[in-house]
Order: structure tokens, then C-alpha cells, then sequence
């Protein structure tokens, strides 16, 4: 059985890029790839996943989902910092990228990781792919990642590092996340890594029935609220907020200056 | 002020200049210390004084300009950025300092004319007040130093006659330096790059955007951009999109959006706002009464709903005026329809005084994010959302009218819990006994949008309320008889244990039933109604908090939290405790001023008339903003009063001679006298004139402030002269201690007017006063020759 998954995923990417609504994932043949950097500062990691995820003190709701704790301590996070913070990476901090961006603080990505509630064979779109980090992870928990960046170097810099880093299943795409990723739409997951002052309209549209967005609502360089909002299978919206946050507006974050 | 508004975020802007403010205390320290120099070369050194001054100008904002300073602070960069803050407030602290240790030192020269000087100094100071305003008309942000490092260089001019040469020399030194230093590297202002100008100028950058218009002026730069990439429209729910729009920018801060339509069709996702709920409980075609719009989609809101009547009013007259000037035919025309109306003046003001009836009174300029606008704006007097002028609003509304407001949802509440609180009270002030029949508040996952009625809402109105939710998948909130099955779905908030609703409902239910004392007591922010004496409705932090957003943001606790408060603490201990290290200093370090015998009470008679001086200045303006309508010209009227009447006092010390302790001894009775009768009289000024036209208004202003202005110019060269016969090494000093304590009075009067009201400040500061009359006494006694 194993065998002829191989050889489907095989034949979908000889054929070129999935072409959307008619995509039907093999959950069982795909396994996360293996970061080259992931070999290195893994102590760090897995204290990092320990003290800031897993078991954070009383006032974060600890994150349990161990498919995401995994991710988390397989991704290396520093491959995504600057030079000049690579001692802070695994901070419980975000941390400044450039361009007035930011790499989000680890529980803030693991967090919004586990509100999507991926399965290997979701189909998951990130708006704002930023430094990379959050795509990454989500390559951990399925193989169905699509990305968009609106600064096109920006863009080019995170697919390179995501490339190097063994994430070369990622569908990255410049444009504006605003309008989504029509081509490929509908997607089980929508994750929005940067301010919005509402949920885009166009997000809305391309989320399939059942599935869920997780957004940061709130004013650009204010204090936002993560909110998860669900589509009923009927269509209708339902919400609930999580905790406030604060994120880059919708211009995507940068890596390096 | 107005650079550093630009540049940075409010408190930062207020810090920084709070701190390099120290300039002027300091002058006094580096006076006493250089006194025995400076005094044999006096001429020569005020002329390189105020040459160093003029240049400095320019020079601390081409400087400032390459310090990476950054309002974010992130723990890993806390030192990095401390450092830059460090070094962005010393470059701003020089020209402060020079201009000051300036007019120490003449007043050092002064002799017998230490009053005409002194009086000289503060006309001038008047004139500035004024002349600054009408100046950020005319000059971009970046180009205020280099102007006015002009205006102090063309006063160094005549001096340089004095110096013939070597004068002429150092002016032409300073001009051709500066006119080099421009030409070579012309003034940009460095915007922090976690505002939202520095997004979209990157956006610019990359060709995603454009700036199409910018206007500037006293109250704000404003700065228009186009582009595809904007999609910013306040409380959309799902549903269409946007059309194209222009993103407006006031001092690098998103302010509003303009729709890009050509008519009322082409706008039609306005009724897929928040604040399209109010039109679903008015009759057709509602007469309308939008408060600080700022982009014009509640006019086409308006329109949609056939508005016979519009009523828009703004007080920043360079947004209309873009939007009605080059932007007409980009969506700016809405401005522009027949049935729009538009007010330039503060919304306060025109409800305060407006004769008018309105179907629908909103909010408008209320209607934003602002979570952590607490901390930005939080130091600012809004005088729409107190309990008056809520009141105020209240009252100009027909029968069946509706109050309508929207505010983003932040968690915990703070805006939407203050904003119930206010509104339950100014209902209260208008004799309503159960405020909560008279209010409904909804909201979706965005926002909330309260809606008040002077009359209650009737069962069939609120049936309608319940329908309108359904429909719309909007989450009841509040309302009389809201049942516990019908709170926070479908979109849910946290809420109390045990309870089906959110806090905000919590809230509202304890406010209506009690009178939210308690409540008030234990809210983790501040949440107390605003009112006219405390107005600052954007203030919620709460100093007994800092434990609890510790405890539940970490080691990011500062970086989520409302900073305003905390930078006002940090301005007065900064200011308390430079001002304290640099008064000391010259007692250990020159011996004059250690032996003479009223040093301490000459310390304490400055430091109380310099704290005096600048808290009632602050209590006072804010009543004149309240009473002339603009806080620009009221801020230089007020500002320019006091100073030019307390010129005419110190002049009248002058005319007067040398006088006897027994003739002043009227003074400071008169003085607080007039302090209390203006403290308590000017709110029915306010309410007497204020139907007045606007330059009578100023008119009143100003003769309002001149008979204490007059007297608070007294003082100051009275003690001066004092110490000018039998401690001269003392005048310095005294300086530099008024000059602290002048400093450390803002940050100060706002913290007490926060806590206790600006009457406590008011009275604060003639009780200072008359701390200083004692100290006078005392003071002529030890420097009797």
C-alpha cells in the first residue's frame, strides 16, 4: 500500500502543481522532511517547547497537541533569525527581522499551529509568510502548505531559507494574501499571520465547510485579539477569541535586512 | 513636539521632551558652575550662546535622524534600544540647554533691568507660542528645527554688530554650515519603524503604493496614499469586498479610509458594516450627525439610508480640505454632496452649542481599534466622550433618536466597558433612574456598537434588535430582558465563570444595577466615566494593575500593555531626580552657594513657583480648549496669554523700582484669590460664551487669563532681584531650579489630574503658591542686606 502512495504522490508532482478543489491527499505516504539545520541546537529546542509550550507557567494555556510539539522541536527556529539574535532564538520573545517586522514568539506560532487543527491531509494557506518559520512548521503536520507573501523579496528570501531547510513542498507565491489563493482554493485551514482589521472577504470564500481561519483582529501595531473563526457546514460563521497578540500588518515580515 | 509626533508615538514624543525639557534646569547648574568664567566675558558668550542655539536647531534634527530609537521594546534589545532613547534625547536636550543657559546668563547681565529682561524674555516666549502655530502651517515637520534655528539666528543678528568682526564671522560660519549641512543631507524625519507610515512607505517602496496628497499644519501631517494593497474599512463584516480605497495617515498613524466610489451603488458594502445597525431602528430618511468623520463612509452610509441631513464635523480642516481639494474626484466628492454639511470646529464644542435635532448622532471618530491607543493617545483631553459631553450629545437627539458608537473588542474591556460606563452616567445626569432600558449594545467578532435612546426601547424595538441579530449573525450583548441563551453566540467571548455571557455584558449588568464603584475598584483598567474634569477617556491603566499584566504577559508585559501612564511616571522621576542630582551639585561644587544662608529656601520659593506656574497653566488650557473649540489656537492663546500678561507683570515689577517687602505683601493674597475665582469661574465662562463667534472667543479667552497672568509674572523677577544684591551666585541656581521644577510641572499636573481631576491641579497649584508666599517672606528676610 505504501508503495503505490509513493508512487501517486510521485505522479502529482510530475504532473506539476496540484490543481486545487480536486486535490485529494495521501495522508499515508508523506513524512515531514528533515531540516539541515534541525541537527543542531536541539537542547535549546526541546527546553524552548518544554518551559514555553508544553508546560508554560499558569497565565498560557499550555499547548498539548503533540503532532504540533513535535513540529516545534523539529523546526530550528534559528535558521530564521538574524545573525546578530541567533543566541535569542529560542527566546520567549519575538524578535525584530528588518523592515519593522518580526519572527513571532514560539508559543504564539505553536499556538495558532494547534487552533488550525491540521491533519497530515489538511490543505492549509498562510497570509504572510514573513520569515518563513510558521510555514515551516506547518510543512511538519502536512504536506498541503501554501504561502503568500505580498514583498516580493522578501518572498524569495524566505522560500530560499525554507528550501535549505528541507521545506521544499511549500507552495510559495508573491501577491497580496488579501485575495487569498484562488487557484488552489478551497483549503481546510487559513492562517493569517499578520494584523487584519476584519477577516478578508476573499478568506471567507476559499475556506471549505468545517474548516477554520485563525487570525489576529485588531488595529495595525496594536494590541490584537487571535481569534478562531469557524465555517459551519451550512456556511454560517461561528467564533470564539483566545488571547490578545500582537502582529505586523499584512505586509508580511521580512527576514533580513 | 510636532517632529517627535511624527517621528514617533505619543508618549515617546512626550518623554523625550519632557527629559530634554531638563535642558533648562540644567542651564542653571552649568552657570553656577561656569559663573566665575562666564560673567568677564558675558557679551561674547550669550552671542556664542545664541549662535550655538540657532545652529543647534537644525542640528539636533539632522541627528536625530540616524538614531535607530524604536518604540518597541523587545527583552533580547531592551539595552539597545534604552541606549538609543538615550542618545535621541540628548540630541534634542542641547539646543534646550543653550538657549536656556542664554537667558540665564542675561538675566545674570541684567543689573537693574532683571525684570524688563525677564519680561523681555517671556514676551518673547508669548510670541513664540504663537508664532510656532502659525508656522506649522506653512513648513513640512522635518524643516520646523531648521526655521526656527532661522528666527534665533536673525536674533543673534544685531548682537553680531556688538562683535564686530569676529560677530560677523560666526553668524556667517553658522549660516553657511547650516545651509550646507541641509543642502548636503536635507531634513527627513526618521519615522519609527514599527509605525504605520514606515508600512506604507515600504509599501511605496515596492511599488505597491503611492502618496497622491499632504497637507500639514499644526494639528497633524496628513498624508494620503492610493494603491491596491489598501483594504482597511472599519468593522466589515464577511461578506463583499472592499472597493479600491485611499488610506489616510495623520503623524504616520492609519487615521481612515476613502472609498473610491463614484456613487451610492458602487458603495454598498457600507451596509456590511457594524455601523450600519443604528438605520435598521430609525424612520426613513434620518437627519444625521457624524462627529469626527474622518473618510466619509458613514456620509455614504448616510446616503444609502436617504439622509436628507448630514451634519459632518471635524476639527483637522486640512483632512476636509484634501479631500475636497485634490482628492474630489478620487472619493472625496462625498464631501462635497448637497446634503453634507461640514463643521471645522471640535465636536464637543458644536454639540455643546449646536440648537439642532438629530435622528442619529454617531460617534464616528470613536470608531477604531485603539486597544492600545490608551497608552498613545491616553494623555490627550477628549472632551466628546466625558460624562458632559455625552450628555451633550444626549440632548440633541429627537424623540426617538439614537446615540450610535463602535469600538473594536479588546480583551479584557477597557474602551467599550469605559465608554457604557459614561453613557450610563451622562443618562443618569439627564434624570434617566434605569439607564439600562435605554441601551443596546451588539456586536460581531470585530467590534460592539452601542446604541442609546433618551426614551426607552420599546419590547417591539428590541424584537427587532433580536431579528437584526439573527439575520445578521451579530452576538447580542446587552439589552433589557436579554435572556442568558441568546448572549455571546456566534461569536464568543471570555466571560466570568459560570456565566453564559461575555465581560463586556458583566460589565454593562453591573454598571445599570449598581453604581460600579466596586466595579470600578477591581477592573484591571481604568474604566471610571470620563468627565470634564478628568478627560481622558483613552486612559486605562491603573498602576495596581502592572502585577496582573505582568503575571499574564510574561516578560512582553510592556510591549502589550498601556504605556501612557507609565511614561507620565517616568517623566516626573526622571525629571525629580535629574533635577535633584543637578540642584545639589553646584551646593558641593562652589562655595558661594554653599555658605549662603537662604539657599534652601530659595530653592524651595523657585521650585514652588515653577511647579505653580506651568500646573495651572495646564488646568487652564484645558478649559479654554473647552470654550475656543480648538486645541490649537486654544493651546496658543492660553500659552500666549499667560506669558505676554506675565511679561506685563514682570514689567510692572520693573516700573515699580526696588520695592519695599511691605508693598508686595498683597501680592500672593491677590494672586491665589484670582487663581481660585478663575478656577471656578471659568466653566461659566465657557458656558456664557460659547455661542460667541470665534475670535470673541479668543478674545475671552485672553482677558479671562490676563488679570492672573498678569500677577503670576510677579514672582519670579521679585525673588530674582532679591538675590541679585546680596547672592548673585544664587540667581544662576535659582534658574536652574525653576527651570526643573517648570519642567517636572506637566508630567505632574497630569498624573493629578488623571488620579483626582484637574480642580485638584488647579488648587494644587495655588496652594503652591501660597507656599511660596510664606517662602517670599522668609526669603526677602535672609537676603536683606
Amino acid at each position: 500500500m505504501l508503495r503505490y502512495s509513493w508512487i501517486l504522490v510521485a505522479a502529482v508532482l510530475l504532473s506539476g502543481r496540484n490543481s486545487g478543489a480536486d486535490l485529494e491527499p495521501d495522508t499515508t505516504a508523506w513524512k515531514a522532511a528533515v531540516a539541515p539545520a534541525a541537527s543542531e541546537r536541539v537542547r535549546e529546542r526541546q527546553h524552548m517547547v518544554r518551559t514555553q509550550i508544553e508546560g508554560p507557567d499558569w497565565s498560557r494555556a499550555a499547548v498539548s497537541d503533540e503532532a504540533v510539539l513535535r513540529a516545534m522541536r523539529s523546526v530550528p527556529r534559528h535558521a530564521f533569525v538574524p545573525e546578530d539574535l541567533l543566541q535569542h532564538a529560542y527566546d520567549d520573545t519575538p524578535l525584530p527581522i528588518g523592515h519593522g517586522q518580526t519572527i513571532s514568539q514560539p508559543y504564539i506560532v505553536a499556538i495558532m499551529t494547534e487552533l488550525l487543527k491540521i491533519s497530515p491531509g489538511s490543505k492549509v494557506l498562510e497570509i504572510g509568510t514573513g520569515s518563513g518559520y510558521q510555514a515551516a512548521v506547518l510543512a511538519q503536520l502536512t504536506p498541503h502548505v501554501y504561502t503568500i507573501e505580498i514583498v516580493e523579496p522578501l518572498a524569495a528570501l524566505a522560500s530560499e531559507v525554507l528550501r535549505t531547510q528541507g521545506g521544499e513542498r511549500i507552495e510559495t507565491k508573491f501577491g497580496d494574501g488579501y485575495y487569498g489563493w484562488p487557484q488552489e482554493a478551497p483549503f481546510d485551514a487559513i492562517i493569517v499571520t499578520c494584523a487584519a482589521g476584519h477577516l478578508p472577504p476573499p478568506l471567507w470564500k476559499q475556506l471549505k465547510p468545517g474548516g477554520r481561519i485563525v487570525i489576529p483582529i485588531g488595529g495595525v501595531y496594536s494590541v490584537q485579539r487571535l481569534v478562531v473563526v469557524e465555517k459551519t457546514e451550512d456556511g454560517k460563521r461561528e467564533s470564539h477569541s483566545v488571547m490578545g497578540v500582537r502582529f505586523v500588518p499584512m505586509t508580511g515580515r521580512a527576514l533580513r535586512d | 513636539m510636532r517632529m517627535l509626533l511624527y517621528a514617533s508615538w505619543h508618549h515617546f514624543a512626550f518623554f523625550v521632551i519632557s527629559i530634554a525639557l531638563l535642558g533648562f534646569g540644567a542651564s542653571g547648574t552649568a552657570l553656577c558652575l561656569l559663573r566665575r568664567w562666564v560673567l568677564p566675558r558675558g557679551d561674547f558668550v550669550f552671542f556664542s550662546l545664541v549662535i550655538a542655539t540657532a545652529a543647534s536647531m537644525p542640528g539636533s534634527v539632522q541627528l536625530a535622524e540616524h538614531v535607530p530609537a524604536e518604540a518597541r521594546f523587545l527583552p533580547p534589545l531592551l539595552a539597545r534600544q534604552i541606549l538609543s532613547w538615550g542618545l535621541y534625547w540628548a540630541v534634542f536636550f542641547v539646543p534646550f540647554l543653550l538657549g536656556a543657559m542664554a537667558i540665564g546668563l542675561a538675566l545674570m547681565m541684567a543689573g537693574k533691568s532683571l525684570p524688563a529682561v525677564y519680561a523681555t524674555n517671556l514676551a518673547g516666549s508669548a510670541m513664540g507660542a504663537i508664532f510656532s502655530s502659525l508656522l506649522m502651517h506653512h513648513v513640512p515637520p522635518a524643516w520646523l528645527g531648521a526655521s526656527l534655528g532661522g528666527l534665533a539666528l536673525a536674533g543673534a543678528l544685531p548682537l553680531a554688530f556688538r562683535h564686530s568682526l569676529r560677530g560677523h564671522f560666526a553668524v556667517f560660519l553658522c549660516v553657511a554650515g547650516n545651509v550646507l549641512w541641509l543642502g548636503l543631507d536635507p531634513p527627513e524625519i526618521r519615522v519609527d519603524s514599527f509605525k504605520y507610515q514606515t508600512y506604507v512607505e515600504r509599501l511605496c517602496a515596492a511599488g505597491k503604493a503611492e502618496r497622491i496628497a499632504r497637507a500639514y499644519g499644526p494639528r497633524g501631517q496628513v498624508e494620503v496614499y492610493g494603491g491596491s494593497v489598501f483594504h482597511e474599512l472599519p468593522f466589515l463584516s464577511t461578506g463583499e469586498s472592499p472597493p479600491s480605497m485611499l488610506s489616510l495617515v495623520v503623524d504616520g498613524h492609519w487615521a481612515g479610509s476613502v472609498l473610491q466610489v463614484a456613487d451610492a451603488e458602487e458603495a454598498r458594502v457600507v451596509d456590511q458594516t457594524l455601523m450600519s445597525v443604528p438605520y435598521a431602528f430609525l424612520p426613513p430618511g434620518p437627519r444625521v450627525l457624524l462627529l469626527g468623520e474622518v473618510g466619509g463612509a458613514n456620509i455614504w452610509l448616510a446616503v444609502r439610508n436617504q439622509a436628507p441631513s448630514i451634519e459632518v464635523v471635524q476639527s483637522n480642516d486640512n483632512l476636509i480640505r484634501l479631500l475636497r481639494g485634490p482628492l474630489e474626484g478620487q472619493g472625496g466628492q462625498i464631501f462635497s454632496r448637497p446634503e453634507v454639511s461640514l463643521n471645522f470646529v471640535e465636536p464637543r464644542h458644536f454639540v455643546g452649542y449646536s440648537q439642532a435635532r438629530f435622528d442619529l448622532i454617531q460617534l464616528a471618530g470613536l470608531e477604531s481599534w485603539a486597544a492600545d491607543q490608551g497608552g498613545v493617545g491616553g494623555l490627550r483631553h477628549d472632551y466628546l466622550v466625558t460624562v458632559e459631553g455625552l450628555a451633550a450629545c444626549l440632548r440633541r437627539l429627537s424623540p426617538d433618536g439614537i446615540l450610535a458608537v463602535g469600538r473594536g473588542i479588546q480583551f479584557p474591556p477597557r474602551d467599550n466597558a469605559k465608554l457604557a460606563a459614561t453613557l450610563v452616567e451622562a443618562l443618569r445626569r439627564l434624570g434617566v433612574d434605569q439607564a439600562g432600558r435605554h441601551l443596546v449594545v451588539v456586536r460581531d467578532f470585530l467590534a460592539a456598537c452601542t446604541l442609546v435612546k433618551t426614551t426607552p426601547w420599546t419590547s417591539a424595538e428590541l424584537d427587532s434588535v433580536r431579528r437584526l441579530c439573527a439575520e445578521r449573525q451579530l452576538t447580542p450583548v446587552y439589552f433589557a430582558g436579554i435572556r442568558s441563551e441568546e448572549l455571546n453566540r456566534p461569536d464568543q467571548l471570555p466571560g466570568p465563570p459560570g456565566s453564559s455571557g461575555d465581560w463586556l455584558h458583566y460589565v454593562i449588568g453591573q454598571l445599570v444595577a449598581t453604581r460600579g464603584e466596586e466595579l470600578f475598584e477591581k477592573w484591571p483598567f481604568e474604566i471610571r466615566p470620563a468627565t470634564d474634569m478628568r478627560p481622558y477617556f483613552a486612559h486605562f491603566g491603573k498602576l495596581d494593575s502592572i502585577g496582573i499584566l505582568r503575571e499574564t504577559f510574561g516578560n512582553l508585559w510592556l510591549t502589550r500593555t498601556e504605556l501612557g501612564m507609565i511614561f507620565v511616571f517616568a517623566a516626573i522621576a526622571a525629571a525629580a531626580m535629574s533635577g535633584a542630582l543637578m540642584t545639589l551639585l553646584p551646593i558641593g561644587l562652589v562655595a558661594e552657594i554653599r555658605r549662603a544662608a537662604g539657599r534652601w529656601i530659595t530653592a524651595a520659593y523657585f521650585a514652588s513657583i515653577g511647579l505653580a506656574y506651568l500646573t495651572l497653566q495646564v488646568s487652564m488650557l484645558s478649559h479654554m480648549i473647552n470654550l475656543i473649540g480648538d486645541p490649537v489656537q486654544a493651546g496658543a492663546a492660553t500659552l500666549g496669554g499667560f506669558l505676554l500678561f506675565s511679561g506685563a507683570g514682570s514689567l510692572a515689577v520693573h516700573a515699580m523700582g526696588r520695592l519695599q517687602e511691605g508693598k508686595v505683601r498683597y501680592l500672593f493674597p491677590c494672586l491665589i484669590l484670582a487663581g481660585f475665582m478663575e478656577i471656578w469661574m471659568v466653566e461659566r465662562v465657557v458656558g456664557w460664551a460659547g455661542l460667541f463667534p470665534e475670535e470673541a472667543r479668543i478674545l475671552v479667552a485672553v482677558l479671562a487669563i490676563a488679570p492672573l497672568g498678569f500677577l503670576m509674572g510677579m514672582p519670579m523677577p521679585l525673588a530674582l532681584r532679591c538675590l541679585q544684591h546680596r547672592y548673585p551666585a544664587l540667581l544662576p541656581w535659582a534658574w536652574g531650579v525653576n527651570g526643573f521644577a517648570s519642567v517636572l510641572a506637566p508630567p505632574l499636573a497630569t498624573a493629578v489630574a488623571m488620579a483626582w481631576g484637574l480642580h485638584s491641579a488647579g488648587t494644587g497649584a495655588l496652594l503652591l503658591y501660597a507656599l511660596a508666599a510664606v517662602l517670599f517672606g522668609r526669603l526677602t528676610r535672609a537676603t536683606r542686606p
